[in-house]
């Protein structure tokens, strides 16, 4: 699509021209663009009803009354007034402990939150997620949400879905078996889990997107699970199963040379 | 009137609750889920959860909202998260650039009822289902959107015009037949 002056407007603009996100040059070329290619024209109306579609949509839409009504309920209970709500004993005892401790972040400018926050250190904290995942998970009907013992088929798959995929490394030829993949959700983000089976342990192996994770080599054990963590250039790694220590190294040493070579097999 | 009582919960949280559930609505696609989801955040909220240490209280809710969101579906639609009503059409989305040929009148987008716009807008795969509800059902800029959810902002740019070019197509005149021939 070109303007009068033969200069190219890509999709991306027209949708930033639309979300006003465009200095005033930009957003003149987009409006020379228009007024000369009726195609694009109809593109960009066609947005814009789709935005005020769902604006409207939105406008329409708000929480309701009795989540409200909750909600300041708590809201009161916050300010040590009667709540309109009456709430078991027990409850408001435990809620305005919180308070205090929210009042008492607040006041501190927020060391104080920060300080309960990391009073367990990030790679014992990320451990202990990722042991809890793996048992969630466990639980669950199926501990993966894509069957499949062909990496290639798995790949494709968090590609398509998470936009993002770990090396999935075949370990065959090592008696461990690809089970499939699934989503696990940590700290908010959506992060590619592998599944293996060795003998009769599976194996939960989480790629976290780095930076946002910082890389630390840690390992740890609680609940009967061992934990294990290391990372590349683009993810930091965490397995987590019930085999022993041992074995759980030993996975993870097949496992990086395995992504390795995949690499370089590129 | 009974604000001077109030605490800071009531401040930071309660004028920001209707963008917190149209997140959720959004996020969850449907009502009820959406409450859980809300109620959710704002116990985090209350807990301090989030680390509220001053700022933008509505980017920190929502940010608290989006988390619980996802924590939501983890565990109550296991799959979820990935599964799209229809994946068919989300990996072609994701292979395809936005098409201009998928350019439906704007005049019938315009008379499309709230169920159709629900509809289409819960076939996304989430990536591009939360940066088109933050960006309207939030009105957060690119900027903020890409500080919510760690993204570069080019990338946060790419999703929002497919998640947008994937939605016209899903309100295309043919997926609209039965109820707008």
């Amino acid at each position: 699509m070109t303007n009068d002056a033969g200069e190219h407007i890509d999709e991306f603009t027209l949708h930033a021209a639309l979300d006003g996100e465009l200095d005033a040059i930009a957003t003149m070329r987009v409006e020379q663009a228009l007024a000369a290619n009726p195609a694009l024209a109809a593109r960009y109306e066609a947005l814009r009803a789709l935005r005020a579609a769902m604006r409207q949509f939105a406008a329409n839409d708000r929480a309701p009354d009795a989540l409200r009504q909750r909600m300041e309920a708590m809201a009161g209970d916050d300010a040590r007034h009667a709540p309109p709500m009456a709430l078991p004993r027990e409850t408001r005892r435990w809620r305005l402990s919180l308070v205090a401790a929210l009042l008492l972040g607040l006041a501190g400018g927020g060391s104080v939150m920060q300080f309960v926050m990391r009073e367990k250190s990030e790679p014992t904290r990320l451990a202990m997620l990722m042991v809890d995942d793996h048992r969630r998970a466990l639980l669950a009907r199926e501990p993966i949400d894509v069957a499949s013992s062909d990496r290639h088929t798995v790949k494709p798959w968090f590609d398509a879905r998470l936009a993002i995929s770990p090396p999935v490394v075949d370990l065959a030829a090592q008696g461990i078996e690809l089970v499939g993949g699934r989503a696990d959700v940590v700290e908010g983000i959506v992060a590619p889990t592998l599944v293996y089976r060795q003998r009769e342990h599976l194996i939960s192996v989480t790629a976290l997107p780095s930076p946002r994770f910082t890389a630390t080599p840690a390992a740890l054990s609680t609940s009967g699970y061992e934990a294990l963590s290391w990372s590349d250039r683009v993810f930091v790694y965490w397995a987590v199963s019930d085999l022993p220590r041992a074995d759980l190294d030993a996975f993870a040493l097949v496992f990086q040379r395995g992504a390795t070579a995949n690499e370089n097999a590129r | 009137m009974t604000d001077s009582r109030r605490g800071p919960f009531a401040d930071l949280v309660l004028p920001h609750l209707d963008g917190a559930y149209r997140l959720a609505r959004g996020l969850t696609g449907n009502a009820a889920d959406a409450e859980d989801v809300v109620q959710d955040a704002c116990e985090r909220a209350l807990k301090g959860i989030g680390g509220y240490a001053g700022g933008d209280a509505r980017a920190w809710l929502l940010a608290i909202t989006r988390n619980a969101a996802f924590t939501f579906m983890a565990r109550k639609r296991p799959g979820s998260l990935l599964l799209t009503s229809n994946s068919e059409e989300a990996e072609r989305a994701l292979e395809d650039m936005p098409d201009e040929a998928a350019t439906p009148e704007a005049s019938l987008i315009a008379r499309a009822d709230a169920a159709a716009l629900e509809r289409a807008l819960a076939s996304l795969p989430i990536p591009f289902r939360e940066i088109i509800v933050l960006r309207e059902y939030n009105d957060l800029s690119y900027r903020e959107i890409a500080e919510m959810t760690k993204l570069p902002i080019g990338t946060v740019m790419s999703r929002l015009a497919r998640a947008r070019g994937m939605l016209l197509r899903a309100l295309m005149p043919d997926r609209l037949g039965r109820t707008a021939p």
